[in-house]
């Protein structure tokens, strides 16, 4: 699924940037502005998952709220199924909204406690004007979908565990049948033995419903459970983007390999004798990125030109893309 | 020094912790035993609510007032549980060390770093504030903290996550522990971080033959850093053996549902199988075995009472359904 496809993907992003002015608190501190996103570029078919991997801070929420415009990009463009989304007033936007939909991280704080779980199911309907009937019927049909008994419409988020509340959360996202999911996180806030349900779940609501999704993560095994492409973020900046498969058994970009290397594997005769690439050091604050490659100071293959020159985003192989200036891909 | 050299380190037997909620108790830990001998690395995994948290809060005396704890924890042959405050508080941060999953809160945000290692310094020796600042400083080069000695004037908010748990482990050494107990050390942190931590314990572990106790959810972490691994579930142990042992031979379902449904970076096509159901909230004992409800294996007499710890090769299993390996290591694979 690349850009030869026949049709047109669903959601083009190109050079999306999202500044955040930090105004000065105290005399210690100073104004700064932080890049979270600097000229991000993706796109995403129909039908398709594509994951944004990262740590903390890499820009890969900031990037999906841009797209659903939960926030405003600072520029950029994002087309969804041909329709400047950037450009929409208020009105249009809400209108369009019913086609792209979010599931948050955290269950316990994303339902609201007073309303019961039909009310919040039904909700996304009832703002788009669905009569009572309609909304009792496809309630009923959502809960079904990812496995919540019928009686649980008229209980309180309280009243369920973490898994099934992250079941509310995604029946509320479904509600109004939308074309693309962002999840941010989904599955973090679970249990482990939790955690597989619902990966399962999404894996059978994305091959049943055609849903594509954008998943935010920074769980590199779960990731690759649920996407066919993987975009990884360092710094506001996708610095590798392939198909999940290819980028797992052949990452070229210097971060991606430490990211998998440093990714624990549950098998201890493996992890023994493990050769782990450490990085030194945190990544830099974006209120001052390095100036050239953003990784250069953390990566153990940076040379002179890495500081001068910003490696572009190239394609080493079909549909592979990675910005540095050596062929790591073997 | 007593001449038994095998006597373990710590020994927790019988453990039980109950708190008081409205309209009851829970009971959070239900007769745990665990020992860790010097120098070993023992994994304490468990979903949340398992009671492993609570039975190590337990050990070090730091529940709340509404939590109670019986049973008996022994540390190098001395009774924790009915220990006096002011014997407890020589231990704690003494001969164990502790370091928590977050550990901004764990800081004081207004003491510059130097002076907070230096604090426990000065709890547990009788150095002046110089020294043991100086002592804070090496402490701190120890724990592979970059320009320390300038870096040391630092206050909490201008760290990085994985560096203030770097000033949180020089904390938890500052007094040449025995033993550490890490509650989930490296949950807060980016995985490139995590990294550097986990190579910084492995690293201490040697050099200073540390016996930790590492509570945490994670497996994959425990398959890097545990010798051995006491798997919780609602408050008491399911499985406890050597860390192969565990991963590649489970002998309790549960171990071998919880393998089952990790997804693996290097079995990328391995389907994952979740464990239906959730786990007991033990206001109210369970009937016979806790994880019976969830468990595919289950028969009738799982139900007949808690099934008690047996010997199974080189681990201890608590489950009536054995010889339950063949079938969880075919689950597992």
């Amino acid at each position: 699924m690349t850009v030869d496809s026949a049709t047109a993907p669903l959601v083009q992003v190109r050079d999306l940037v999202k500044e955040f002015e930090l105004r000065r608190t105290s005399w210690r501190t100073q104004a700064a502005t932080v890049q979270a996103v600097s000229g991000v570029s993706f796109d995403i078919s129909s039908g398709e998952a594509l994951s944004l991997v990262g740590e903390s801070g890499c820009g890969k929420t900031t990037t999906a709220w841009c797209v659903l415009r939960l926030v405003e990009p600072s520029s950029g463009s994002v087309l969804f199924d041909g329709v400047e989304l950037t450009e929409l007033s208020a009105g249009r936007l809400r209108e369009a909204r019913r086609r792209f939909q979010m599931v948050f991280q955290d269950p316990y704080t994303s339902l609201n406690p007073r309303m019961t779980v039909g009310e919040i199911v039904a909700e996304p309907l009832l703002v788009h004007g669905a009569t009572a009937e309609e909304r009792r019927d496809r309630v009923a049909e959502l809960l079904e979908q990812v496995q919540l008994g019928s009686d649980a419409v008229d209980r309180y988020p309280h009243q369920f565990s973490g898994g099934q509340r992250q079941r509310i959360g995604i029946a509320r996202a479904l509600a109004l049948s939308p074309d693309l999911v962002a999840l941010d996180e989904p599955v973090s806030a679970l249990d482990v033995s939790i955690q597989a349900e619902i990966i399962r779940l999404l894996q059978r609501l994305r091959d049943e419903l055609g849903l594509a999704y954008l998943f935010i993560a920074h769980d590199l095994s779960v990731v690759r459970h649920l996407s066919h492409r993987v975009a990884v973020m360092y710094l506001g900046k996708i610095v590798e983007l392939a198909p999940a498969a290819e980028l797992y058994s052949r990452p070229a970009h210097p971060y991606t390999k430490a990211l998998l290397s440093a990714a624990p594997i549950p098998d201890p005769l493996i992890e023994r004798d493990r050769v782990r690439i450490v990085l030194e050091g945190d990544p830099p604050t974006p209120t001052d990125p390095p100036s050239g490659c953003r990784f250069r100071t953390r990566c153990w293959r940076a040379e002179e030109i890495c500081a001068e020159v910003e490696p572009p985003l190239d394609e080493v192989a079909d549909a592979h893309r990675v910005a540095c200036h050596f062929n790591l891909w073997t | 020094m007593s001449m038994s050299s095998t006597r373990p380190l710590l020994d927790v037997r019988d453990l039980h912790v109950r708190f008081a909620v409205r309209g009851g108790q829970v009971h959070a830990v239900r007769g745990l035993d665990l020992t860790v001998h010097r120098g070993e690395v023992a994994a304490v995994v468990g979903e949340s609510g398992s009671g492993k948290s609570a039975s190590m809060l337990a050990a070090l005396g730091l529940l709340d007032v509404n939590a109670s704890a019986t049973g008996s924890v022994r540390l190098d042959g001395v009774e924790l549980l009915r220990a006096a405050p002011s014997v407890l508080r020589s231990i704690r941060g003494g001969r164990i060390g502790m370091i928590f999953q977050d550990p901004m809160t764990s800081l004081n945000p207004v003491l510059e770093i130097r002076r907070q290692i230096a604090e426990a310094v000065i709890t547990h020796q009788q150095v002046s504030p110089r020294q043991a600042e100086l002592k804070a400083v090496e402490l701190l080069e120890m724990v592979s903290f970059p320009d320390a000695a300038r870096r040391a004037r630092s206050f909490p908010h201008e760290l990085s996550g994985g560096m203030r748990q770097r000033v949180m482990i020089a904390m938890a050494l500052a007094n040449d522990p025995e033993i550490l107990i890490a509650d989930e050390p490296t949950t807060a942190l980016d995985v490139t971080v995590q990294a550097q931590i986990l190579d910084l314990l492995r690293s201490l572990r040697k050099s200073r033959e540390l016996a930790i106790v590492l509570i945490t959810h994670d497996l994959g972490v425990v398959a890097g850093l545990a010798d051995s691994v006491h798997v919780m579930y609602a408050g008491r142990i399911a499985e406890s053996g050597p860390v192969v042992d565990i991963f590649h031979r489970p002998q309790h379902p549960y171990t071998a549902g919880l393998l089952a449904s990790l997804p693996r970076l290097d079995r990328p096509d391995r389907d994952l199988t979740p464990i239906g159901g959730v786990p007991p909230r033990l206001y109210e004992a369970p009937v016979g075995c806790a994880f019976a409800p969830r468990c595919q294996y289950a028969i009738p007499s799982c139900l007949e009472g808690e099934p008690a710890l047996q010997s199974v090769n080189d681990s201890l299993v608590a489950c009536v359904v054995l010889p339950f390996a063949e079938k969880a290591a075919e689950v597992a694979r």
